[in-house]
């Protein structure tokens, strides 16, 4: 009962008064975490990209409908998940802002993998007070082909296949290993090495499964699952129905 | 209590003293409406019976606080400044609510990134154009709109109110019975919520604060009367 | 020719009651005194190549450089007050490997040309770090970006042009004149390279040697067939084919100088 009503008066605002034994340090955190997961695949020329719209704080829904996906240019959306929310929309801005730099500066559209080289130094820049963002960019590479790249929240980058960050990563990402990358598995074909070798529409009923099972057990992955496709034509956006409690 | 050896590291107000509890807003059709309580808290103590917790920042925005009272009044002598600058380049265009409230986000994420937090958790509502905004932020600089919005402990018994309740069609009487029954709830349960509440709304014809109302508890429900004893858990 | 000008010339920012800025006119005129500079642009690379002032046969003409390699892709060849260059040259050096660094690509040759023209109207700015008075120098820019070859011009007022081919320097008139008369779209990169030691020969006071010019050239290679791709985290953009620039040897210039009179 203590630790609730301490929890609570720490999610309401008010200093928490602990009448635990031994000396309290009062000290501020300067991070929330309103959670959340996103996740991305890339295929032969598509990549697929969804991030759930709950947001919450510790068991409190603040919001259903605030979306974790940023479309950044018509071939690389970004993805935060596991977040806190402010240091995202900060990522967010600043991230804009210097596309739009770039592309007065080099009469271009950045391609996918600058982009992600823009974010990892963005985050890196931050080394020392994290932007507290569990990142992926997806898109298509310059030739077209389907990408991903992770990052960690001080900006390690790599490209992969699929990735899977936020709070139910560790629900998702062996999912996304068994079904499409097989690494440990002696007796499946190996995918190639730039993408999956699904379809479109197996990779979003992939992502739809992986997020409604992610539901079941995950308090704040709900409500409202954004799925972007991006191929040579844009990014195309759907929504998918999650749980609602 | 106050003074602090010179040897000491610079230490940032941390956690609020003075405070105020939930405030809720919602869209309705035609305006938005605010509503809080008018007490400000020092712990239990009821420091400040009679305080103003929701403003007009420009001709049609206004704000809601939760948290720390002089954080708050630090947040209007911002905006007030931010006012006072468009004023005088007197061009005829004032600040959307979404601009404001975009501006007083990052005011907010600033003063956290410099562990300095504005303790306060804040709605913006605002009427231009036909379109109702309504929108959250925080001493973390969180950031986000909805159709109703709850801050405090209000939003653990005023949001899944109006999570039931809420429709876009409401009309102005609709909106206001909503947050009146929300209030009282918050009342009947947050130790630090008075029953004197101030209900605000911005529509097409401004910004409108109404004199504060007393809500009437009803305190003679018998599992009120009767306490928990009975159901056998001590609650009720 | 310019005794009219006196009360108007001494402040760089300053334009005359004509419109004109002649600190930065003037700038300009230093270019004609310098070295002859010549550039060539092909559908196979771009080529420059540079008079060396060998002022006293005691001088070791390796020791003059007036072609600098600014990244992988992108060379610049400079006349006038070279010393000037330097400074250009260093800035345009750091805004490449930024632009690497931040993006994981090369920058564009025109993005570059741009972040050297900035500097160089940057003159008479009350910031410490500005130049008091124009750069008095003027850069050929040879790039092989993802456009394509490009050879670009800038000059002490902060501007850019983009050339097929183009000359600058105390010849550069007449070297201009037989570039035009001898350039074509189809060259090959032999052909460039001929043309524009060529005339560099016929502009050139003293007798052409390979120790008293200097040539250059960037182009795109074949690449070394790629190792098979594993995973995606191996793959790195635009690896397939990498441009190079590069500084030709005394062993290379003479080879072009024994087909000019061969």
């Amino acid at each position: 009962m203590e630790t609730m009503s301490r929890d609570v008066a720490a999610m309401s605002g008010y200093g928490a008064s602990s009448a635990a034994a031994g000396p309290t340090m009062h000290q501020w955190s300067p991070y929330v975490m309103n959670s959340g997961t996103v996740m991305a695949i890339c295929g032969k020329d598509f990549a697929v990209i969804a991030g759930d719209t709950r947001m919450s704080v510790g068991y409190q829904i603040q919001s259903r409908n605030v979306g974790k996906l940023l479309k950044v240019t018509d071939k690389a959306v970004l993805g935060t998940g596991g977040h806190c929310q402010a240091d995202t929309l900060n990522l967010q801005k600043l991230l804009r802002a210097r596309m739009v730099q770039y592309e007065h500066q080099n009469g271009k559209t950045p391609k996918t993998s600058a982009v992600a080289q823009l974010v990892s130094q963005m985050l890196y820049g931050r080394r020392f007070f994290p932007l507290l963002t569990k990142n992926i960019v997806a898109g298509l590479d310059e030739d077209g082909v389907g990408c991903v790249y992770t990052f960690d929240v001080v900006g390690c980058l790599e490209r992969v296949r699929v990735a899977c960050d936020g709070s139910a990563e560790e629900l998702i990402q062996p999912v996304l290993d068994n079904l499409l990358e097989r690494q440990h598995q002696q007796d499946k074909p190996k995918p190639p090495p730039l993408h999956v070798d699904l379809s479109r529409e197996d990779v979003v009923n992939i992502v739809k499964d992986a997020f409604t099972s992610a539901g079941e057990r995950d308090i704040t992955t709900g409500d409202h699952v954004d799925i972007w496709v991006i191929d040579a034509s844009g990014v195309h956006q759907e929504k998918f129905d999650l749980k609602y409690d | 209590m106050f003074a602090q050896p010179a040897d000491d590291p610079r230490k940032n107000t941390l956690r609020p003293m003075v405070t105020g509890t939930s405030a809720i807003g919602i869209k309705y059709k035609g305006g938005v409406m605010v509503a809080t309580d008018t007490i400000a808290c020092y712990g239990n103590w009821i420091r400040y019976k009679d305080v103003q917790r929701i403003h007009a920042v420009s001709k049609d925005t206004l704000i809601a606080m939760n948290g720390e009272m002089s954080d708050y009044q630090k947040v209007l002598q911002i905006l007030e400044q931010k006012r006072l600058a468009e004023y005088c380049v007197d061009d005829g265009s004032t600040q959307t609510s979404a601009e404001l409230h975009s501006y007083l986000t990052r005011v907010m994420y600033q003063k956290r990134c410099k562990f300095d937090p504005l303790w306060n958790m804040l709605l913006v509502g605002g009427f231009r154009n036909g379109e109702a905004y309504l929108g959250y932020t925080d001493l973390y600089g969180t950031h986000f709109e909805d159709n109703f919005l709850a801050t405090g402990l209000g939003m653990y018994m005023a949001l899944p109110l109006m999570r039931n309740q809420w429709t876009p069609e409401m009309s102005e009487a609709d909106a206001r019975a909503l947050l009146q029954m929300a209030l009282k709830i918050c009342y009947y349960r947050d130790t630090r919520a008075s029953n004197k509440v101030q209900i605000a709304r911005v529509d097409a014809s401004g910004v409108h604060i109404d004199e504060p109302i007393t809500l009437q508890g009803e305190w003679n429900h018998a599992r009120f009367v009767e306490g928990g004893a009975k159901s056998g858990d001590g609650g009720w | 020719m310019f005794m009219t000008r006196s009360e108007y010339d001494r402040g760089v920012n300053t334009f005359s009651p004509e419109g004109r800025l002649f600190q930065v006119e003037y700038a300009i005129e230093a270019i004609k005194l310098g070295s002859t500079v010549v550039g060539v642009r092909t559908n196979e690379g771009v080529v420059l190549a540079v008079e060396k002032r060998i002022s006293s046969p005691l001088l070791e003409p390796a020791s003059v450089e007036k072609i600098a390699e600014v990244d992988s892709h992108i060379g610049v060849a400079m006349s006038g007050l070279t010393a000037d260059a330097r400074t250009l040259v260093e800035h345009a050096r750091t805004e490449a490997q930024y632009h690497r660094f931040a993006f994981n690509e090369p920058m564009l040759a025109e993005a570059l040309t741009q972040s050297i023209c900035d500097l160089a109207l940057g003159f008479g700015e009350t910031d410490e770090a500005s130049m008091s008075r124009p750069f008095g120098v003027s850069l050929l820019i040879a790039a092989w970006d993802e456009h394509g070859p490009q050879l670009f011009h800038t000059d002490p007022s902060g501007t850019s042009s983009r050339y097929d081919a183009k000359a600058i320097g105390s010849a550069s008139e007449g070297a201009q004149t037989a570039l035009q008369e001898a350039y074509k779209k189809d060259m090959t990169l032999g052909q460039a390279e001929a043309l524009a030691v060529a005339t560099l020969k016929q502009v050139m006071e003293e007798k052409i040697s390979d120790t008293n010019i200097s040539v250059s050239s960037v182009t795109l290679p074949e690449a070394d067939a790629p190792e098979p791709l594993k995973f995606a985290c191996h793959y790195v953009p635009g690896s397939a084919r990498q441009p190079v620039f590069h500084i030709y040897t005394t062993a290379e210039v003479k080879a072009i100088m024994d087909r000019l009179t061969a």
